[in-house]
């Protein structure tokens, strides 16, 4: 010991997101890749272990959402064994997921998307972040967020062991009833979350659309790329986070498939570029004609604005109605400006709040008969649900023991990596002429990809700092011109 | 005085987890008037942890690529900068610190930070790669040094048996 260095930043460099962007002899952009690391190794990690530990497993690949994927490994537990949960427990099971949804959306939307449009997108990188949010707003809202967040993560806790390791999905059910005292703290949360869920719309109208620069750039070319759509749907074509089908549409807005979760590798498939480590997934049956947008690319999105393009509407009432505005706001559907998923992200942050409700106020889900024990021999089992970033896919085959022989993991990011790639190019493309970039050109070529949130997985936590991002400007001969990193 | 050893890492991605490991050790180690937390949350859900507290050691991996494997250093927190990033679970600590502080809440005065190269994080399973392995003593040694100074600075040295 005794050493003691000043690392300026001390960052895991493997985590930084990376754009190349290669200019022509005009010094216009030729072409912006966008590059980001990946976990590797899980299939192997996984094949020899018991299928029922891939609830604990596979949420501790990660600390953004550890739920999503405990819930979409124990359905998939529950379809490898071919048992259906309790009443009891697919209600209980479906409250925590919208819990989640709801501190994962409010964060998203008051750290990440608010420092572009409360504070702007070309304010001084300096106070472009939740403390200037909190400085435009007030720190009301932000000791809401945090309280309610607080509020919420004790409420998973209390049912499910943990809330940044949940352990209460089983095959067949959960490890543990709510208890009929404990109802009313779901409800009274549930109340609170609402307000929130309707606060924080208000605010993004009168922060946002209330602003005309905001508005063109929302609907600006940059960024817009017109691809199919997927989202998962109720039988009434509504929106559900943890069970249905999944629903695709067209360019315009037209149903192109509808198809049970089980049957994804008939429609999804993955592509590989040799300067990238993601697969790429895109439309099986329409297929790869590269990062290009139309009816004839099979390049598709999840997340927010998929799922409300996907869907034909919500089944509550203010969320409904937030629904239409949205889409009347933004001249009917499909919406296909990638910056107006912040903005269906709150839709749904206020659907997840109501759907919350009527979960915490039904009857049954105090009953305590919370588990159907398996009897079938597993063999192979898919769980789907909607994560926070879009659709989430776990499938795992094993032997008549239940141990696992292959799994395989469909992430949300990994659905959407093509069009972040196709959206950070065209935007990379629209913003840079001449060779000219500075760094509020940099964060709104950026913005085209946080729209996303995409998560990786791989930075769990990092020490001091966030993943960092470094854009590179080649000339015609591939010489670096300009580097521009942003720690 | 409130004191918390925090240990920050993923036990899944083998050398990612030395913080871990090291604030397990310590547990065994230090009296009970100090809490020892692991923790493998990111981004402003630290301020959870944090909140309350008025001396953190902080243990935790990183990845440079510039120092030979299991090389430890010390920090104080004041010597890191925030990062602007991409995504709000990437947070960084003096990020976090600062929505603390600016939403009133109560966080703590002093953090040291004892971190630990590690040569890859990327891959799923496994567990301590040996250069990292021989680092957790370096690190249990200086978190109970800086603790040791602390506690004398203070008068409040209530031993480190337990």
């Amino acid at each position: 010991m005794g050493c003691k260095i000043t690392i300026d930043p001390i960052t895991r460099l493997e985590g930084h997101g990376k754009i190349d962007i290669f200019l022509n002899d005009e010094g216009n952009v030729d072409r912006a890749y966008f590059q980001v690391p990946e976990l590797r190794g899980f299939e192997r990690f996984a094949q020899g272990r018991p299928a029922v530990d891939m609830p604990q497993i596979t949420s501790r690949i990660c600390g953004v959402c550890p739920t999503a994927h405990h819930l979409a490994a124990t359905k998939a537990l529950d379809d490898l064994y071919r048992v259906k949960p309790p009443v009891a427990a697919k209600l209980v099971r479906e409250l925590i997921y919208n819990i989640f949804m709801i501190e994962d959306h409010a964060l998203h939307f008051f750290f990440l998307a608010a420092p572009d449009f409360v504070v702007g997108p070309k304010a001084p990188k300096a106070e472009r972040n939740i403390l200037g949010v909190l400085g435009k707003v007030g720190s009301e809202s932000g000791r809401e967020v945090i309280g309610l967040r607080k509020q919420l993560r004790d409420l998973m806790t209390l049912t499910s062991g943990k809330a940044i390791h949940p352990v209460f999905g089983l095959p067949g059910g959960i490890s543990k009833p709510i208890a009929k005292e404990d109802q009313q703290q779901f409800i009274d949360a549930a109340e609170r979350a609402i307000k929130f869920g309707q606060l924080s719309l208000n605010l993004f109208s009168e922060l946002v659309l209330n602003n005309s620069d905001y508005m063109d750039l929302i609907t600006s070319n940059a960024y817009t790329n017109k691809t199919y759509y997927m989202g998962m749907v109720d039988d009434d074509n509504k929106i559900n986070f943890y069970e249905g089908k999944l629903r695709v549409i067209d360019p315009t807005g037209k149903e192109y498939l509808k198809f049970d979760g089980s049957e994804y590798l008939n429609h999804i498939a993955e592509h590989v570029e040799p300067w990238s480590y993601v697969r790429f997934s895109y439309l099986k049956n329409i297929g790869w004609r590269g990062f290009t947008d139309g009816p004839e690319s099979g390049i598709f999105a999840v997340a927010p604005l998929a799922r409300l393009n996907a869907a034909d509407g919500m089944t509550t009432p203010l969320a409904q109605a937030a629904y239409e505005e949205f889409f009347d706001t933004l001249g009917g559907k499909p919406v296909h400006y990638t910056l107006a998923t912040s903005w269906a992200r709150l839709v749904e942050l206020l659907y997840s709040a109501e759907r919350m409700l009527e979960l915490a106020q039904d009857p049954r889900i105090v009953n305590p008969d919370v588990r159907t024990i398996p009897t079938e021999t597993p063999k192979e089992g898919v769980g789907v649900l909607e994560a926070p970033r879009g659709t989430l896919i776990h499938h795992y085959t094993t032997d008549a023991h239940g141990i696992i022989e292959r799994a395989n993991l469909i992430v949300a990011t990994q659905n959407n990596s093509a069009r972040i790639a196709l959206s950070v190019d065209k935007a990379a493309r629209a913003l840079i002429s001449g060779g000219n970039v500075d760094d509020g050109l940099l964060n709104m070529i950026e913005m085209a990809f946080r729209a996303y949130d995409p998560c990786h997985g791989c930075a769990t936590h990092t020490l001091p700092g966030r993943m960092s991002l470094i854009v590179c400007l080649y000339d015609t001969n591939n010489q670096l011109v300009k580097e521009i990193s942003r720690e | 005085m409130k004191t918390l050893i925090l240990g920050l890492g993923n036990d899944m991605l083998s050398d990612d987890a030395v913080g871990l490991v090291a604030a397990r050790r310590l547990r065994n180690i230090v009296g009970e008037h100090i809490d020892i937390m692991e923790c493998n949350e990111a981004g402003i859900a630290l301020l959870d942890v944090l909140v309350g507290y008025d001396r953190v050691i902080i243990l935790d991996a990183f990845h440079s690529g510039d120092y030979p494997s299991g090389t430890v250093f010390e920090m104080a927190f004041d010597e890191l900068r925030p990062i602007p990033g991409m995504s709000p679970h990437y947070a960084g600590l003096p990020e976090v610190l600062s929505i603390g502080k600016n939403l009133g809440l109560s966080i703590p005065d002093v953090i040291q930070i004892f971190a630990v190269e590690i040569p890859e994080y990327l891959t799923i399973g496994g567990t301590l790669s040996k250069p990292v392995a021989y680092a957790v003593d370096e690190l249990t040694n200086g978190a109970m040094h800086r603790l040791q100074e602390w506690e004398e600075a203070a008068g409040d040295n209530q031993g480190f048996g337990g």
